[in-house]
């Protein structure tokens, strides 16, 4: 593998790598919304038959 | 303010629906088609690739989860609904109908390819049956050993029963018959459990569970021992092959074309699916970070596990014969021969196919449900009734493409004007839409909303003018390709579909399926369109 060829395969991973545990940090970092609280009236109700 | 009959689903938790839209898009694209490509072009097919990520792909997936939210605010899930809800036009529910009737079409012949998966997991963990098969067809003469003693791949031999492709309606006296009604009952199962409790399940499970396969199998790939006939063929050179970049290929507008329908493909864009997934995403939640997520997970899937695994693997053993095969020739083909040679091929022929059919039953749950989605709040039925009548649409539309499998002619003419050209064309309507019916200041202010990162505001005027302007183009160089080009050295792919003469009656029977598929859709969507039509007007006198 040439050198090019080492900077394209290292550049994707990292870059994909990268984005996708800046992604994850992000989201379990977040603090919990308030509004995300299930309730009753929220439980699928689709999901049963009458 | 219109408000859809739709109750009030919504997915468990934030990362379910990462998972399932993630699992929606990750499927045997990335595992069977973006190797191939990548190793077709090299390196060089990164940059157009990215380009098409970062212009159409990451734009389009928070145009698609924007307005699928809003719309499932007020209550539609299914794209008919959510086109007659953001574009006020007669037409609008019909366009929306392509979008549902679309993935259906694709599930037919799909969920054969996930049966085959399925199947070829099952023979290699069942015991010695691929070297039982070798063994049969050597002693009956059918495979020979060549000049080095090494016995031809028996890939293309178990592909043909378990496909069916040397004559008509061969798969049901086979076993083959048998995995493909396990994995529809699999899917339906699923499906009729709902949103929650069906999608979100299956894809907490199945997506983990797929990374630990992929990773087991590159493990295996990365730690390989060059093949004593080719001690040239080794890892290093294997990734070579894939990544040395070729400056003259950027071009080629054949790469570019490829570049971007690959970005299409892979990230499940435009054809409804992320439309009625991020439907059931509550109002207040976040949506542009959890569509970046959702495709940072499918590019790690592709671009890292997928990319360093197959190729290195198959150049080993199978040599620079290897290049240029992409999706099911190297899959089905080309790779049961690779495990053959490979030390602890067994294991890694089970992982690897598993891992296949992890990916098409996280992909076929998504092509299912904009069309339940569509009967449920369309026609009012309820789960079972919805189930029921799309598994027998479904079912007959499986078992006929499954019966004429002949050169599998059937499969690839209805996936190549379904689920290539209908693609860009419902990707370039799903844009315009959002761009200039929808309102791209309203669109982004709804990706804002509850949102954890910042879109840059350039978003807009990529959405508006470049998105479908990229998306023209790349559809016309498709349709020249495969048109005007192609007919100059002989007759190219869009002419030869038309010939109905011969074996070309298959041609005719697949294009006279799709337009059957339409019809039933465009009924399903007119009869919708009256009952909303008549509830919203119920409503309006109720309110005077």
């Amino acid at each position: 593998m040439n050198i090019f060829g080492w900077i394209m395969m290292i550049g994707s991973i990292t870059a994909t790598t990268t984005l996708l545990i800046w992604c994850l940090w992000m989201i379990f970092n977040e603090p919990q919304r308030a509004e995300h609280i299930h309730s009753q009236l929220d439980i699928e109700p689709n999901d049963r038959e009458p | 303010m219109t408000t859809g009959p739709g109750g009030k689903e919504h997915w468990g938790s934030r990362i379910g629906v990462i998972l399932a839209v993630m699992g929606s898009a990750v499927g045997l694209g990335n595992f069977l088609r973006f190797p191939g490509l990548l190793a077709k072009y090299e390196g060089a097919f990164m940059i157009p690739y990215i380009i098409a990520l970062l212009i159409l792909g990451l734009p389009l997936a928070w145009c698609e989860w924007s307005m699928g939210r809003y719309a499932g605010s007020q209550g539609f899930n299914s794209p008919p609904g959510i086109f007659r809800l953001v574009w006020k036009n007669r037409i609008a529910p019909y366009i929306g109908a392509l979008s549902a009737m679309v993935p259906i079409v694709i599930y037919c012949y799909y969920i054969h390819v996930e049966a085959w998966c399925l199947q070829f997991a099952w023979m290699y963990l069942s015991g010695d049956y691929i070297t039982q098969t070798q063994q049969q067809l050597q002693a009956s003469g059918v495979i020979t050993p060549d000049a080095a003693g090494q016995l031809p791949s028996i890939g293309p031999v178990v592909m043909e029963s378990v496909s069916g492709m040397s004559a008509d309606g061969s798969i049901f006296t086979s076993s083959a018959v048998l995995f493909l009604l396990l994995a529809f009952m699999i899917n339906f199962s699923l499906i009729y459990r709902g949103v929650v409790k069906g999608i979100e399940w299956c894809n907490r499970i199945a997506m983990p569970a797929l990374v630990v396969c992929a990773l087991i199998v590159l493990a295996r790939v990365m730690t390989l021992s060059p093949p004593e006939y080719a001690p040239e063929q080794t890892v290093m050179a294997g990734l070579g092959q894939m990544w040395n970049p070729d400056w003259k290929a950027l071009t080629n507008a054949e790469m570019w074309v490829d570049a971007t329908g690959q970005v299409f493909f892979t990230l499940s864009l435009g054809f409804g699916l992320i439309l009625t997934y991020a439907s059931y995403v509550r109002r207040n939640e976040d949506i542009a970070l959890s569509a970046t997520t959702a495709i940072a997970g499918n590019e790690f899937c592709e671009v890292v596990l997928a990319a360093l695994a197959i190729v290195p693997a198959a150049f080993m053993f199978l040599g620079p014969a290897i290049i240029g095969k992409v999706g099911l020739g190297l899959g089905f083909f080309a790779l049961p021969s690779v495990f053959q040679e490979m030390p602890m091929g067994r294991l890694i022929g089970f992982l690897f196919f598993f891992l296949l059919f992890l990916a098409a039953i996280t992909s076929s749950l998504s092509m299912l449900q904009p069309a339940i989605a569509l009967l449920e709040e369309g026609l009012g039925l309820k789960r079972k009734a919805s189930v029921t009548l799309l598994g027998f649409i479904s079912l007959t539309g499986a078992l006929l493409v499954g019966y004429f499998s002949k050169g599998l002619q059937v499969i690839d003419v209805i996936d190549f004007w379904v689920g290539n050209f209908m693609l860009f064309v419902l990707a370039t309507i799903m844009v315009i839409v959002y761009a200039w019916a929808f309102g791209v200041d309203k669109g982004y202010s709804e990706i804002m909303h509850g949102s954890s990162i910042r879109v840059p505001q350039i978003v807009k005027p990529i959405i508006k003018y470049v998105a479908p302007g990229y998306l023209l183009i790349v559809m016309c160089c498709w349709l020249y390709q495969n048109g005007i080009a192609a007919d100059e050295g002989g007759v190219g792919r869009i002419r030869q579909i038309f010939i109905f003469e011969g074996d070309g009656w298959r041609n005719s029977a697949s294009l006279g399926f799709i337009a059957f598929m339409g019809m039933v859709f465009m009924v399903l969507t007119a009869i919708s369109v009256r009952r909303w039509d008549r509830r919203e007007q119920l409503s309006r006198e109720a309110s005077r």
